[in-house]
């Protein structure tokens, strides 16, 4: 703790090592997604078994005029069992924030956040093991969630903003769906009936 | 006891029979009767229970009085969208929906419906309008003011599915609002679309300023908000006749409003290519996932040395 707190939680001297080698995993593991940014990991024990946090975060370098944040928040449990099995829970929170500012756009902010949860069981013959185990399902749990964020979440909203507004003229789309209805009913005109393709 | 009671600083828990006694200790009264809950004392007004409920009841605007709620609990079947559909461009029609803008505003309560020239009294809660009355006309402005008027609603129609407009013209100035709300809570979102363009019909100035919000939040939450200014100025000058700075004004206004459109949508492409991907990119640069195992004998220096 800094500055030094005399009550702070501090993990068991066993779950500290776990925490020091999951701090490196995970550096690791923000390099190569993130190319940067910021990630910290803390342990402490519970009365039954331990739990965590893994905390990202990544500022966008601005570039294109466009400012971005990326927080991550993986909170998860774990349960040792009988045998050489775990049980983890991980409960994700990501919130997003992009900002853009552009002469033809004014002001533009997208930003959201989402949680999810996720839980299984997995074989753990060492201890270290665990590292590897949170390590998957903190990543599984990240690609999703970024790919819910882009294309559903964003995507909904750009198409929203098109229904408010039509970019096309509503009366070119009305007799476009008109020639459309005709040539359809056309076709199924010539088609003998009982055919089909 | 109860004046002890009264002047004590703290929370008191009291259990008692004595209504007197209750009455001359307690200011507000929450009773609970068979299930209902009635507060009195302390001018309370059941006003506020409403409130909570009335938010989950989409309500419309409508000009005379008749109020219009659309619980919407569940998703509507295609054939009672349809009807919806034809219900409500039929009551445009007839000029039932009106729009509430401070460019129209008299006082806190009344509002200024320009087509018809008539001022209204606007229950702000309820989004009901009642008491039509005339309003005295601003005649050197009224001519332009219904030209533009007409150009706008053939603009609006034609861009805006459901869209509803004013324009107001006052002391040289044509103001026109324009909003276009979409809500659909069942589907777990919302928007809307503002502009306000002026027009100062001196100087042939034109300002624009143009707000979007959506919100989308199923199993999420995800809100877009922009807004844009624009300054322009006519090319015609305001000796012109009116339909030709009408319409010079309503092409302005399309114009500006569909570049705005295009760059928001380009904006969002470049969103999702290049910023997020710059947050956190989709697979790390080997294009496989993380191979935890090893993970733990990499060096870090190491690694990213040989990128």
């Amino acid at each position: 703790f800094s500055p030094p707190l005399a009550e702070g939680n501090y993990p068991s001297s066993k779950l500290r090592k776990l925490e020091l080698t999951a701090n490196e995993a995970f550096d690791t593991y923000r390099e190569l997604y993130f190319e940067g940014g910021v990630s910290s990991v803390y342990f402490w024990d519970l009365e039954v078994g331990f739990a965590g946090v893994v905390l990202i975060k990544k500022v966008g370098d601005g570039s294109r005029r466009m400012k971005g944040a990326w927080d991550s928040i993986h909170v998860f449990e774990v349960q040792e069992k009988a045998g050489r099995n775990a049980h983890y829970q991980l409960t994700s929170t990501v919130m997003l924030y992009m900002v853009t500012n552009k002469p033809e756009l004014g002001h533009m902010n997208l930003s959201g956040s989402m949680t999810r949860q996720a839980e299984q069981d997995y074989v753990v013959e060492d201890p270290s093991m665990h590292i590897a185990n949170i390590g998957r399902m903190v990543e599984e749990m990240e690609i999703k969630m970024r790919h819910l964020l882009k294309d559903v979440y964003f995507g909904k909203t750009k198409d929203t903003v098109n229904d408010l507004r039509s970019i096309e003229s509503l009366a070119k789309m009305r007799k476009q769906q008109e020639m459309q209805r005709e040539i359809t009913a056309k076709l199924q005109e010539r088609q003998p009936k009982g055919r089909s393709d | 006891l109860s004046g002890a009671i009264k002047e004590f600083g703290g929370g008191v828990v009291i259990i008692s029979h004595n209504r007197e006694f209750t009455d001359t200790v307690t200011v507000e009264k929450w009773s609970v009767n068979a299930g209902v809950l009635v507060v009195s004392g302390n001018n309370y007004t059941q006003k506020n229970l409403e409130k909570i409920v009335m938010k989950e009841e989409e309500t419309k605007i409508d000009a005379f009085g008749n109020v219009e709620k659309v619980k919407s609990t569940r998703k509507l079947s295609r054939k009672e969208i349809k009807e919806k559909q034809k219900r409500r461009a039929a009551a445009k029609k007839r000029g039932e929906e009106v729009l509430v803008s401070k460019h129209g505003q008299i006082d806190s309560d009344h509002f200024l419906h320009p087509k018809t020239n008539k001022v209204f009294k606007l229950d702000h809660f309820r989004q009901i309008a009642s008491d039509p009355e005339d309003h005295t006309v601003d005649e050197e402005m009224e001519e332009l003011r219904k030209v533009v008027e007409k150009d706008v609603e053939d603009y609006v129609g034609d861009r805006y599915a459901e869209g509803v407009l004013a324009v107001y013209g006052a002391q040289g100035v044509i103001t026109i609002a324009i909003v276009h709300n979409k809500y659909s809570p069942s589907n777990f979102w919302n928007g809307r679309w503002r502009s306000v363009w002026t027009l100062d019909t001196a100087t042939g100035e034109v300002k624009g300023s143009l707000k979007c919000k959506v919100h989308y939040y199923e199993d999420g939450n995800v809100q877009l908000e922009t807004s844009k200014e624009v300054e322009d100025k006519l090319s015609k000058s305001s000796s012109e006749p009116h339909k030709v700075i009408s319409k010079a004004l309503v092409d302005l206004v399309s114009a500006a409003e569909h570049k705005y459109q295009e760059a928001l949508n380009e904006s969002y492409h470049d969103l999702a290519e290049t910023t997020f991907n710059g947050l956190r990119r989709a697979l790390p640069y080997t294009r496989t996932k993380l191979d935890w195992n090893k993970i733990l004998t990499y060096r870090i220096g190491a690694e990213l040395a040989a990128k």
